[in-house]
């Protein structure tokens, strides 16, 4: 074996990308809340989105 | 098997006094040694007649001192040999002066062989009597011997610049001959062109290691500095090693994709259509003004990713949605916002677009369970456009439950390249470094096709 470092480089390269894939890993970031009330389901309006209410604009070209 | 070991009689060494300075010169090379130079006053003597001759008289030169003293025995091809002659040759190329070491080895039943040193690499060398084959090879000269080809390196003219020991040829200080390497790493084939005759002598590579093993030297000779003509490039047996793991690494990574894709749900668990209006009021949306919650949906399975996708009709206008996923018996929520603006048009520079109607976005990691989400979706409520489009929007909320993330496969290729590719560098390094010091300077894809001789 000519490459014994790479070759367990690579395997354990594959069982990350395995587990990664099966487990849902991913980079996008949320925002993890506790003890959301609930009467959220009641009333919406009383959740306070975290990222809502910033001033934004979308304009095309 | 190799061949016996063949040592040297132990024979009593010849001998005889300088005719310049008195000292001296013992003679190891019996009859063989045509000229001997006086390791006192570096005088260079013809002993092929009994009436010993000065040759050149004593040389005004800086006194240069083997690294392996004369007398030294070691062992190659096994063989022993002793050290019997030591010169220095130089090499003057515009500005630069290279300098390298010749030792000249004596065994009785073997002859004269050679051991050349240019910092810190080492190549035992042997004359060979017949003549290789003068050819081209990727547009090089070249010449084929033992039916291997060596690819032509250099050609300088050589000076010998200091002398001591026996030599079996008249050797003298400011001696010029036309020197001509070609290789095949770990080989050599050097020509050696005087006015009278060419000389073909083979060289194989040798590191110093080896040599002080040989010749069982007490301290470690010289590292070895740069990249040596005949030097093995060792890395090139390497890169395709390399470069084939890899390709069965990268096979096993798209098994792997194609096998887990197979197993992943990848099922829509919650799709439902909205509109949304958002009245213009002058002033910036309020918190409460549209938000809504979902049905709860569940997500089963093992803990996954979870895919919302926003699918609108916007035409040159812009939504926000925020949303959260809402865990309903645990309470905990994962907070996320999504820009979702399409534009398009015409001008000066032709047709243009911008953004994309559509969104999707991956939550990591979701365990399983009964999940609702909160939406909260937004406009433009400040513009005065009677359009009816400005203030509305229609959009599609899918649910989506263990999707493939092919983001891990592409960036576990590009992982598994880099050694490949980190070896081939070096290697590829490796024959640019032999090939600047060559008559053709600078390196290029014929000098790496030339140098393949030492795959062989």
């Amino acid at each position: 074996m000519r490459h014994p470092i790479y070759l367990t480089y690579s395997l354990l390269l594959l069982l990350t990308v395995a587990t990664a894939e099966i487990r849902g890993w991913g980079f996008t970031h949320v925002n993890q809340l506790k003890n959301v009330p609930k009467t959220v389901r009641d009333n919406p309006g009383s959740y306070r989105s975290h990222y809502g209410f910033y001033p934004r604009y979308f304009g095309g070209k | 098997m190799g061949s016996p070991l063949v040592t040297p009689p132990v024979v009593k060494v010849r001998a005889l006094f300088c005719p310049n300075c008195g000292g001296v010169v013992q003679l190891r090379g019996y009859a063989h040694t045509l000229t001997a130079v006086c390791t006192n006053c570096f005088t260079v003597l013809d002993t092929s007649t009994p009436a010993v001759r000065v040759l050149q008289a004593a040389q005004e030169q800086l006194r240069r001192q083997p690294t392996i003293p004369l007398g030294t025995r070691g062992k190659f091809q096994n063989t022993v040999f002793e050290i019997i002659g030591f010169q220095v040759c130089q090499v003057t190329d515009d500005t630069t002066i290279y300098e390298w070491n010749e030792y000249v080895l004596f065994n009785p039943y073997k002859g004269f062989h050679y051991l050349v040193e240019y910092q810190g690499h080492w190549n035992f060398v042997s004359t060979v009597k017949a003549s290789p084959a003068l050819t081209k090879s990727s547009g090089k000269p070249a010449a084929i011997f033992g039916g291997r080809v060596y690819v032509h390196f250099q050609t300088a003219a050589a000076k010998t610049v200091f002398v001591m020991g026996e030599f079996p040829w008249r050797v003298q200080v400011g001696e010029t001959v036309e020197d001509q390497d070609y290789i095949a790493p770990p080989y050599m084939l050097s020509a050696e062109n005087t006015a009278n005759e060419v000389v073909w002598s083979l060289g194989e590579y040798h590191t110093g290691a080896g040599i002080a093993r040989a010749f069982q030297l007490k301290t470690a000779l010289p590292p070895p500095i740069g990249v040596y003509e005949d030097q093995p490039n060792l890395h090139r047996a390497r890169v395709k090693s390399a470069w084939t793991l890899c390709f069965w690494m990268l096979m096993a990574l798209v098994s792997l994709a194609a096998v887990l894709s197979m197993l992943e749900l990848n099922r829509d668990v919650f799709d439902q259509k909205y509109s949304f209006h958002a009245p213009f009021t002058g002033a910036p949306a309020t918190p409460t003004d549209a938000a809504f919650v979902t049905p709860v949906f569940d997500l089963k399975g093992h803990t996954s990713n979870v895919q919302i996708q926003l699918r609108t009709d916007l035409d040159n206008n812009w939504a926000y949605f925020a949303l959260a996923l809402i865990n309903n018996d645990t309470s905990e929520a994962l907070d996320f916002g999504r820009e979702v603006s399409y534009y398009h048009g015409s001008d000066s520079d032709g047709r243009w677009t911008e953004g994309k109607p559509n969104d999707s976005v991956t939550l990591p990691s979701i365990p399983p369970g009964r999940y609702y989400l909160r939406v909260e979706p937004e406009m433009d409520t400040q513009s005065a456009s009677t359009s009816y489009r400005a203030h509305d929007v229609s959009y599609e909320l899918t649910v989506r439950r263990d999707v493939p993330n092919y983001v891990w496969y592409w960036l576990a290729a590009f992982l598994l390249l880099l050694p490949p590719l980190a070896v081939w560098y070096r290697s590829f390094t490796f024959e640019r470094q032999r090939w600047m010091d060559s008559d053709y300077g600078s390196f290029s894809s014929s000098s790496r096709a030339s140098s393949s001789g030492d795959d062989n």
